[in-house]
């Protein structure tokens, strides 16, 4: 599985295939049903996959003209058995392994998406920049990416004795820092606060490294939305 | 619903065999029967074969063993031996609700342009640490919160 990037899958119904892209939601094949049919023009599962096999199946699916459509009431319960380093593999892996898709399914150019904070939460990111470029660079503009941009400059601001750009970059830096990891802060158990922000900070550390050196791997710049996909 | 569907329902699994059980002890309480259960053994070096095979007097259990590591391998020998007119998959850390293949099923039925139907993951609690607490938090998709069962 890939993360959901662009979407939450909640609502019954259909995806939209007429928009449909490799960045749009899919079904993670822990839980899916395909009709033969389908499955015999499109099938086999790409074998070099290593993870998002059920993306790609979607994407091919969706592009030979066949409708995707979420049922919400077909409930399957995912036992939730991880340690902190299974956990961080996972997503080291998805992030590792992505590029490998939009290799294949011909990414060019420069896009950077940014986040979509639409009220009914139908999409997380919307494209902000499309351009023609020599080089493949996809890039999510997240406030885990936008967090350590700001930290970067406040520690070089210091470094080279302004002051004052250095606190305001470290306040905002502080700022957003606070409102990143709101959902993880419990005033009344600071045990618990200390452990969710630190497994939320390594766990999208691990995919955004995942992303880089698996984009580095298939010759693209790639950095990668966060797993916290809630928008 | 009246309907001639043949449904197949596939997993693919290596080295779960307890986990396995449990996949297949809630395929055998689904409202809509599965009329085929083809379990693809991953290379195992446990004792999934004898899990799988447990069960043949409870399900229409066809039990393959693919040498190839990997979940597209493993997919594809699912579909090979499978022989529904839907196949639906389940991971082997998974357990169906019991509405799970009923539900997958009838969107088929009322459009043929459907060549796809996803359902949902939501996750349970197996232990009492915080990782878990953080998984489960962020992990669920959607916005289903509520637990029915």
């Amino acid at each position: 599985m890939i993360i959901q990037i662009m979407s939450n899958l909640f609502e019954e119904g259909y995806l939209r295939r007429d928009k449909y892209t490799l960045l749009s939601p899919f079904f993670s094949n822990g839980n899916v049903a395909f009709r033969r049919e389908a499955l015999s023009q499109v099938a086999p599962y790409d074998g070099n996959c290593y993870s998002g096999e059920d993306q790609d199946m979607c994407f091919r699916l969706a592009k030979s003209g066949w409708e995707l459509y979420f049922a919400r009431d077909a409930v399957v319960r995912h036992k939730s058995r991880t340690t902190l380093r299974a956990f961080m593999r996972q997503w080291f892996n998805y992030g590792f392994h992505h590029p490998y898709l939009f290799k294949k399914h011909d990414f060019k150019g420069l896009r950077i998406y940014r986040p979509d904070n639409r009220k009914d939460k139908s999409a997380i990111y919307k494209d902000s920049l499309r351009v023609r470029f020599p080089f493949p660079i996809l890039i999510f503009l997240t406030p885990f990416l936008a967090l350590h941009i700001l930290l970067a400059l406040a520690i070089l601001f210091a470094a080279i004795g302004l002051h004052i750009p250095a606190i305001v970059s470290g306040g905002f830096t502080l700022a957003l820092a606070l409102s990143y990891f709101r959902s993880d802060i419990d005033a009344r158990n600071p045990f618990r606060t200390c452990a969710f922000v630190f497994f939320r900070y390594v766990v999208n550390l691990a995919l955004l490294l995942g992303g880089l050196l698996g984009g580095a791997k298939r010759g693209m710049l790639y950095i990668s939305a966060t797993f916290d996909y809630k928008g | 619903m009246e309907n001639n569907f043949v449904v197949s329902v596939v997993i693919a699994t290596r080295n779960r065999a307890e986990s396995l059980r449990d996949t297949l002890a809630s395929l055998t309480r689904q409202s809509r029967k599965p009329d085929e259960v083809v379990v693809v053994d991953n290379a195992s070096s446990d004792h999934t074969r004898d899990i799988a095979l447990s069960f043949v007097d409870r399900l229409n259990l066809k039990y393959v063993y693919e040498a190839t590591r990997g979940i597209p391998h493993a997919r594809n020998a699912g579909i090979q031996n499978s022989s529904g007119d839907i196949v639906a998959f389940i991971d082997d850390d998974c357990v169906a609700d019991e509405d799970w293949l009923r539900h997958l099923e009838i969107p088929f039925v009322k459009d043929p342009h459907i060549g796809v139907v996803g359902g949902e993951i939501s996750y349970f609690k197996v232990g009492d640490d915080m990782l878990e607490a953080f998984y489960i938090q962020n992990m669920t998709s959607g916005q289903r919160t509520d637990s029915k069962r």
